[in-house]
C-alpha cells in the first residue's frame, strides 16, 4: 500500500501541509528540529491510531493552534481499494484563556482533561480500537537498534504493534487484557488487606486466561514465522546465523487446545496464589513475556557485541516488514527514521538494497549525501524545514 | 488582571464541577442566567433545590423517588416476584422505556471495581440478598452493564445468592461489549430482555 495523499493541519509544528505521494522512496532531508520525525510520528498514527512519542496526545496539537485541534488526512491505496483516513484530535480550552467573557485563571481545573479523537474512514466515524491495521506502517528509529539489549518491555512492544496490525482479535485481546490486569492487581493488593474475599479472583484468573492464551499463541506464531526472513536478512548483513526465541512467561504446548491452555493457565495462578496476594502484583502472563536473540547457542541480549545486536534488531524489523505483508496481503509503509546514520556503510548498503522492493518508503535524514550513492537515484528527495516540505 | 463578581465567579466554579461542561461553557451559562428574567432564574434554583429536599431512596429497590415505597415497588400491577438489578437509576429508565418489563426493579448504585475501590459493601448487595431472602422470588435479572465490572458484579452476586431456588439470569448478549445500559437503544435492550439467558 502507499500514500496518495496526506494533509496535516496543526500538527506538531506543521500549521498546514499537504502532500501528494507516489509509490517509491522519499528521502526526507532537513536539519535537526524541523519536523522530520514529526511527519514520521503522523504517518505511523495512521496506522496504530496512537502517537509513539507523545505522552499526551495534547503534545499534537500544534501550539498556538488557533481552533485547539489537530487533523490528520490520508488517501491511501491498497490493494483491498482506496481508504480514506481522517484523526481529529482535540483539547478541551485551557484555563485562562480569553474567550470574549473575562480572564478566569481563577477557576480550578475540571476534574477530567480528556482529549477528543475522532476518527472517520471513508467518511464514516469509526472507533479508534476498530482502525488499528486498516493501514499498516512499519516504523524504525534508533531506539529500535536498542531492541536486542534493551528492556523486555519494548520486545513485548514489539511483537505486540506487529500482531496489532495483522490481528483486529489480537489488539482488542490486548485492550482487554491490560484492563483485567489493571483489575486484578488492585483485587490483589484489596485483598492482601483484608478488603476483599481471595475467592472473588476466581472471575478475573478466568477472565485472564480467556484473552493471555490467544496472545501468547499469536505472539509464539509471529515469531515462528518471523524466523526464515530474519535469518536470511542476518546473513545479508554479514551476521551467522540469527535465532529468535519467544519466551512466554507461561508456556503453550503447541499441540495444547485452547481450553485445556485456559485450564492449565487457571490452575497456575492458583498455584501461585499466596505469592501474587503477598506482592500484589500479576505474577504471570503476556505482561511477563520476552523474545530473546540467539546466534548458535550465543544469547545476543547477554554476550552480543553491540554490532551483532544491532544486525539482529536489524533483521528483526525487516522480518516484521515480511510478517505483515504475509499475513494482510499488501505490504506496509515503511518508515526509517534518523537510523541510516546509525548504520555502517555495509548494513546502509544492504538495507537500501533489501527495500528497494517496498511499495513505499519514507527515510529521513540529517546528513542525506552520506546514503548510498545508488539509493539517491531512484529515490525523490524532499526538503523539510521547519513545518514546510519542498521538493528539490 | 481583572476579576469578576463573586456571586458570577461562584455560579460559573459550580457549572464547571458538572460532568461535560468546560469552563467556557461554564460562563456561557452563567451570563445566559444573568441576561434571563428573573423568575426564570427561581424556577431554577427551586428545582435545584427540590432534587435533594423532595428526594428520596425507596428503602425496598433503592431507586431514587419522590415517595418510599416508590412508584414501582407500590405498583399492585407489577410482578413482586422479578427483579431486575441495574447498576443505575439511569438504567431504570432506560428498560422502563422498552416498555416490555412488569416487574420490580433492584438499583445497586455502582458496579464493583477493585481499582476505584468499590467493594460488594460499597453496593446494595446485601440489601438485594435480604430481599431475596424475605421476598416470595421466581427470578433475578442481572442487568448490570456488559462491561468487565458489570460481568463481574453479576457473578458475585449470583454467587452469593447460592444456594437458591430462585432462577438466576442475565441479559442476552448483543448489548454491545463495553457498553452502557444506559445508552442502547430501546430495541436492543428490550431483544436483550426477551433473550435472557440462565445464568451458570
Ligand atoms: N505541538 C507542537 N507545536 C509546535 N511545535 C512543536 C510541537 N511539538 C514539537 N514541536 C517542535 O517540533 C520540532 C521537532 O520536530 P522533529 O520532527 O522532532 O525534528 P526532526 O526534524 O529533528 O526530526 C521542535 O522544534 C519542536 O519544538
Ligand atoms: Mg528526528
Ligand atoms: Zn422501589
Amino acid at each position: 500500500m502507499y500514500l496518495e495523499h496526506l494533509e496535516l493541519v496543526d500538527y506538531r509544528n506543521y500549521a498546514e501541509l499537504r502532500l501528494e505521494l507516489e509509490p517509491g522512496a522519499y528521502i526526507l532531508a532537513g536539519d535537526n528540529a524541523q519536523g522530520k520525525s514529526n511527519i514520521c510520528e503522523a504517518i505511523r498514527l495512521l496506522a496504530t491510531m496512537r502517537s509513539f512519542r507523545a505522552g499526551s496526545e495534547r503534545e499534537l496539537i500544534r501550539w498556538g493552534a488557533p481552533n485547539g485541534f489537530t487533523r490528520v488526512r490520508a488517501l491511501v491505496r491498497q490493494a483491498a481499494g482506496p481508504l480514506k483516513m481522517e484523526i481529529v484530535i482535540s483539547a478541551p480550552p485551557m484555563l485562562g484563556e480569553y474567550d470574549g467573557v473575562g480572564y478566569l485563571d481563577q477557576l480550578t481545573p475540571p476534574a477530567a482533561s480528556g482529549m477528543h479523537k475522532k476518527i472517520r474512514v471513508n467518511d464514516a466515524p469509526r472507533r479508534a480500537l476498530d482502525c488499528v491495521g486498516l493501514v499498516t506502517v512499519v516504523l524504525f528509529e534508533p531506539t529500535d537498534l536498542d531492541l536486542v539489549s534493551g528492556t523486555p518491555q519494548g520486545r513485548r512492544h514489539f511483537m505486540d504493534v506487529t500482531l496489532c496490525q495483522i490481528s483486529r482479535g489480537y489488539c482488542r485481546a490486548l485492550s482487554q487484557y491490560q484492563k483485567i490486569l489493571t483489575q486484578r492487581a488492585a483485587l490483589l493488593r484489596r485483598i492482601r488487606d483484608n478488603l476483599d474475599e481471595p475467592g472473588s479472583l476466581h472471575y478475573w484468573d478466568e477472565q485472564l486466561a480467556q484473552q493471555a492464551v490467544p496472545i501468547i499463541v499469536e505472539r509464539s506464531s509471529l515469531i515462528t514465522r518471523c524466523l526464515p526472513t530474519a535469518d536470511e536478512f542476518a546473513r545479508q548483513l554479514g551476521g551467522k546465523s540469527l535465532t529468535l526465541e519467544y519466551q512466554p512467561s507461561f508456556a503453550i504446548p503447541v499441540d495444547q487446545s485452547v481450553p485445556a491452555a485456559r485450564f492449565a493457565l487457571m490452575e497456575r495462578l492458583a498455584a501461585l496464589r499466596k505469592r501474587e496476594i503477598i506482592q500484589g502484583v500479576n505474577l504471570i502472563g503476556p505482561h511477563r513475556d520476552d523474545l530473546a536473540f540467539f546466534e548458535g547457542p550465543v544469547n545476543l541480549g547477554i554476550f552480543g557485541s553491540r554490532g551483532q545486536q544491532r544486525t539482529a534488531a536489524l533483521a528483526l524489523k525487516i522480518a516484521e516488514l515480511a510478517a505483515i505483508e504475509t499475513e494482510t496481503g499488501d505490504q506496509p509503509i515503511l518508515v526509517l527514521d534518523d537510523v541510516l546514520s546509525e548504520l555502517d556503510p555495509t548494513r546502509q548498503a544492504a538495507l537500501t538494497h533489501r527495500i528497494r522492493t517496498v511499495s513505499q518508503v519514507f527515510l529521513t535524514s540529517a546528513d542525506p549525501e552520506t546514503m548510498p550513492p545508488d539509493f539517491h537515484m531512484w529515490a525523490t528527495r524532499l526538503q523539510v524545514r521547519r513545518g514546510t516540505i519542498q521538493p528539490i | 488582571m481583572q476579576k469578576i463578581a463573586a456571586p458570577i465567579q461562584g455560579l460559573i466554579e459550580e457549572f464547571a464541577k458538572l460532568p461535560g461542561i468546560g469552563p467556557k461553557t461554564a460562563q456561557r451559562l452563567t451570563f445566559f442566567l444573568l441576561r434571563s428574567p428573573e423568575d426564570q432564574v427561581t424556577r431554577l434554583a427551586d428545582a435545584l433545590r427540590r432534587l435533594k429536599t423532595d428526594i428520596v431512596t425507596c428503602s425496598t429497590c433503592f431507586n431514587i423517588a419522590a415517595s418510599d415505597p416508590c412508584a414501582i415497588c407500590g405498583d399492585p400491577e407489577r410482578d413482586q416476584s422479578l427483579i431486575c438489578v441495574v447498576e443505575e437509576p439511569l438504567d431504570v429508565l432506560a428498560i422502563e422505556k422498552t416498555g416490555i418489563f412488569r416487574g420490580t426493579f433492584h438499583v445497586l448504585h455502582g458496579a464493583l471495581s477493585p481499582v476505584e475501590g468499590i467493594g460488594p459493601k460499597d453496593l446494595r448487595i446485601e440489601e438485594l440478598i435480604q430481599r431475596a431472602r424475605t421476598t416470595d422470588l421466581r427470578e433475578i435479572i442481572l442487568a448490570t452493564n456488559p462491561n468487565y465490572e458489570g460481568d463481574y458484579t453479576a457473578t458475585h452476586i449470583a454467587q452469593a445468592l447460592q444456594p437458591s431456588a430462585i432462577k438466576i439470569t442475565r441479559l442476552a448478549r448483543g448489548l454491545p461489549l463495553g457498553g452502557d445500559l444506559e445508552y442502547a437503544d430501546e430495541g436492543t435492550l428490550a431483544r436483550a430482555l426477551e433473550g435472557r439467558r440462565t445464568f451458570e
